[in-house]
C-alpha cells in the first residue's frame, strides 16, 4: 500500500467517524438557562384539590 | 445476563435536563425518567444508555434528573417530580425549533418509579403541578412509554416503597387514587407503549391495568409482555435477550 492509499484510507475512516459520531450531551438546569448557575427550583406547595 | 452496572444517584434536589442530539433528527423527542423507587435515579442503564440509543435512531433524547421527594426541601414532596416532568416537557416544547424538535412530537418515558412519573405526566397534564406557574405552554406529552412501570398506588398492586417515598406511610384514599394512574386515563391520554415481564416484582398488573384503561378510553396502546425478565434490566431482557428499543423507535416514528 503506497502513501496515497494510506492517506485515502485514513481520511475515509476519519470522515466516516465524523459523520456517525454522536454529539456530546449537554446538561443544563431545568429551571434556568444554560450555562448560568443553577437557580433554586420552585418550592413545592400544598396540593390544591 | 446483561452486564449493566447500576449507577444510583440519591438526594437530587437540583433537577437537570441532559440533551442527546442526533446527527439527523427526525423531529421526535423523548424525555427519559430513570427509575429508583422515588429514592434515587438509575441514571446510566435507565438514562444515558437509552438516550444514546434513541439519539442514534434520530430521536432527540433528554434525560431528566428529577427531584427525589424529600421533606427537607419540599413543602409537599409528592408534587416535586411531576413539577419537574412538566417543566421538562414545557422546556422542550418552548425550545423545539432550537433543538430541531417538532413541538407536537414530544414524548415522555420512564422506568419503574420513573414509569410512574411518566404515567403521571401523561394523565395529569390538565393543570400545572406547580400552582404558582402561570406559563400556558402545554405540558401534555404526545406519547408515553412505560417500561416495567409502577402505575398504581392501590393496595396489592402498586409498589409500596415508591408509594411511601412519594406520598408517605399513611396516605389518604384520595392521595392513593390521585396517583393511581390507571384511574386517571381519559380519551385525551396520549398513546402508550408498555414493556413488562410477568415475573417482575413490580406486578405486571400495573401495565395491564393501564393498558385496559387505554382500551376502554380509545387510547392507542402497544404492549410488550414477556413471561420472564424480572425488573430493572434496562434495554435488554436478560432472560430472552430481546431488545425492546427498536420496537419503541418504530412506534415513535408512527406517532
Amino acid at each position: 500500500m503506497n502513501l496515497h492509499s494510506i492517506l485515502l484510507t485514513l481520511a475515509t475512516v476519519l470522515f466516516g467517524f465524523a459523520k456517525t459520531a454522536a454529539q456530546p450531551p449537554q446538561t443544563f438546569p431545568l429551571y434556568g438557562s444554560s450555562p448560568s448557575p443553577i437557580p433554586s427550583p420552585p418550592k413545592t406547595s400544598k396540593k390544591r384539590r | 445476563m446483561n452486564d449493566w452496572k447500576v449507577e444510583f444517584t440519591t438526594e437530587t434536589s437540583e433537577p437537570t435536563l441532559t440533551i442527546y442530539k442526533p446527527l439527523k433528527p427526525t423531529g421526535s423527542a423523548m424525555v427519559i425518567c430513570p427509575g429508583g423507587g422515588y429514592s434515587g435515579t438509575a441514571g446510566d442503564h435507565e438514562g444515558r444508555q437509552v438516550a444514546k440509543a434513541l439519539a442514534d435512531a434520530g430521536i432527540t433524547a433528554f434525560v431528566l434528573k428529577y427531584r427525589i421527594p424529600n421533606d427537607r426541601y419540599c413543602v409537599d414532596k409528592s408534587l416535586a417530580p411531576l413539577q419537574d416532568a412538566q417543566q421538562a416537557i414545557r422546556l422542550v416544547r418552548q425550545r423545539a425549533a432550537e433543538w430541531g424538535v417538532n413541538p407536537n412530537k414530544i414524548g415522555i418515558m420512564g422506568f419503574s418509579a420513573g414509569g410512574h412519573l411518566a404515567a403521571t405526566a401523561a394523565t395529569h397534564f390538565e393543570q400545572n403541578a406547580d400552582p404558582t406557574c402561570t406559563d400556558k405552554t402545554s405540558v401534555r406529552p404526545d406519547f408515553v412509554a412505560l417500561i416495567y412501570p409502577v402505575v398504581s398506588f392501590r393496595e396489592g398492586i402498586g409498589h409500596d416503597g415508591s408509594r411511601e417515598n412519594l406520598i408517605g406511610k399513611t396516605p389518604t384514599l384520595q392521595q392513593v387514587a390521585h396517583f393511581s394512574n390507571e384511574l386517571r386515563v381519559t380519551p385525551t391520554t396520549p398513546p402508550a407503549f408498555l414493556v413488562h415481564a410477568q415475573d417482575d416484582w413490580v406486578k405486571i398488573e400495573n401495565s395491564i391495568l393501564f393498558y385496559e384503561a387505554c382500551l376502554r378510553n380509545g387510547v392507542p396502546a402497544e404492549a410488550h409482555f414477556w413471561a420472564k425478565g424480572g425488573h430493572g434490566f434496562g434495554m435488554v431482557n436478560p432472560v430472552n435477550g430481546e431488545d425492546w428499543v427498536p420496537g419503541l423507535v418504530k412506534w415513535i416514528t408512527g406517532q
